[in-house]
């Protein structure tokens, strides 16, 4: 009871006012030999019992609806362990009331509260990312998922500080099912559902250059975040092709070494 | 009945191991950017020093490891050796950016008269990319233990292994003063180079 008062207190003084009253619930055992299982989950609810102790007294007063307003809305987390103080936990959490834009309320319960934080870091799981989308680039025979690609690497730069795994992320940005294939091509399924926050300067640290190639052998380069600016586009009437107009002061001109 | 041994045995050859070329090149990828790194180096953990671990005992002669294959953290363990003292902090930076850190420690001596081990030390969660089919997340440790230091530590650090490991005899008081001599010479000449590679650098 006494750790159990204690992980609720702990809780408690870690709740945000964004979340209303919530039902903690506590379950402990041996999952093995050596082995123990924690499970922690919170629901919300609308009210609750309010036990209060004072000296000689304890007042109960019974509020309605003490369990559960929702029970698909809560956040549980399950740690497996040997069970000495020299061993680390790992353990694996859901947060079924995280939506977009609310990541503040999933960081209260995984970092304040858990005192836990994901297996992949944030530029671990943003180097991941965008290195799978680049090799998509590369290595996809199809313009238009090329295209799609470039598009997504363009509008995940937004999401800095969101949690996400590469497959919600694909999915967020409603790519087609040839792109989402190209993206995770070269990634181990294990890693497509790992959670981590996108760092947006990593992101862009491992995507500097975006560069076009036209069928005539034009070759243009610029900085990923900036290259919309720097190149504009105009669609040419009638079919696929296309003009690129730049203007500025040319400051460099130099001959390489070409594909073929 | 499988003895302890069998079981570190068949994880070692089967697990640890490919875990632990996995995870030198993993390591070697993040690092890819860095200046005077000497070497980054990972292996699993012998049988006969795990072995030697697991019987390890406190002071009332209690096990210290009620499950050893579970507890003992640097059965994979990796190092990376730096040129001088100021390339630590950078290299250290990319191990806390890139893998998650469950424990960091700065290992020097107790006492400001004593010399021997340097170093920086870590305890990281094993990171999910080197798994695949072959070996599949959760065969292996959960953990792995990586160091970093410089040339002269890992010189130190080796030798000083070497010596202390030997099973025939223990130092003596003398050898032992020689050890920590060299530790203290060791100490000296890292801070000298650092220094001399600092004014270079400043100078250029």
């Amino acid at each position: 009871m006494d750790n159990g008062r204690a992980i609720a207190t702990r809780l408690q003084s870690v709740t945000t006012n964004k979340s209303g009253l919530g039902l903690l619930f506590l379950m402990v055992g041996d999952e093995s030999k050596n082995e123990a299982k924690l499970v922690v989950s919170r629901f919300p609810a609308d009210s609750a019992i309010l036990a209060e102790q004072r000296e000689g007294e304890l007042t109960v007063q019974f509020l309605e609806r003490v369990f559960m307003k929702s029970a698909t809305a809560y956040k549980a987390v399950v740690y497996r362990g040997v069970m000495t103080s020299t061993a680390f936990w790992t353990g694996k959490a859901v947060d079924k009331q995280i939506n977009l834009g609310v990541a503040a309320i999933s960081n209260y319960w995984i970092r304040d509260f858990l005192a836990s934080d994901f297996r992949t870091t944030s530029a671990a799981g943003t180097r991941r990312l965008a290195e799978a989308l680049r090799t998509a680039t590369s290595t996809a025979t199809d313009v238009t998922v090329r295209s799609e690609i470039v598009a997504a690497v363009r509008l995940a730069r937004g999401m800095d500080g969101q949690t996400l795994s590469i497959t919600s992320l694909l999915a967020r940005l409603g790519l087609s099912d040839a792109a989402k294939g190209a993206a995770c091509a070269h990634i181990p399924e294990h890693l497509l559902t790992e959670q981590f926050r996108l760092d947006a300067d990593e992101f862009e640290r491992h995507l500097p250059i975006r560069s076009v190639e036209l069928d005539n052998g034009g070759l243009m380069m610029a900085p990923t975040p900036s290259f919309d600016e720097v190149f504009k586009r105009e669609q040419v009437a009638g079919g696929e092709r296309v003009r690129f107009v730049a203007e500025g002061v040319v400051i460099d001109d130099k001959l390489r070494k070409g594909r073929r | 009945m499988t003895t302890l041994s069998d079981e570190y045995s068949a994880l070692r050859r089967d697990v640890l191991v490919p875990l632990a070329e996995r995870l030198e090149r993993h390591i070697k990828v993040l690092c890819a950017g860095l200046d005077r790194i000497d070497r980054i180096t990972a292996r699993a953990k012998a049988v006969d020093r795990f072995l030697e671990k697991a019987a390890k005992t406190d002071g009332d002669g209690v096990p210290k490891y009620v499950d050893p294959l579970r507890q003992i953290q640097d059965q994979v363990g990796a190092r990376i050796v730096v040129y001088y003292l100021s390339d630590v902090a950078p290299a250290s930076a990319i191990v806390e950016k890139y893998l998650r850190a469950i424990e960091t420690k700065d290992i020097v001596p107790d006492s400001e008269k004593e010399f021997g081990y340097f170093g920086k030390y870590f305890i990281l969660l094993m990171p999910s990319d080197v798994y695949d089919n072959a070996v599949p997340l959760g065969s292996g440790p959960e953990f792995f233990e990586l160091q970093i230091k410089t040339l002269f530590q890992h010189a130190w650090s080796e030798a000083e292994h070497d010596l202390g490991y030997k099973p025939s005899t223990r130092l003596t008081t003398e050898q032992r003063r020689r050890v920590a001599f060299t530790a203290a010479q060791a100490w000296g000449a890292d801070l000298i180079f650092d220094e001399l590679h600092r004014g270079i650098e400043a100078a250029e």
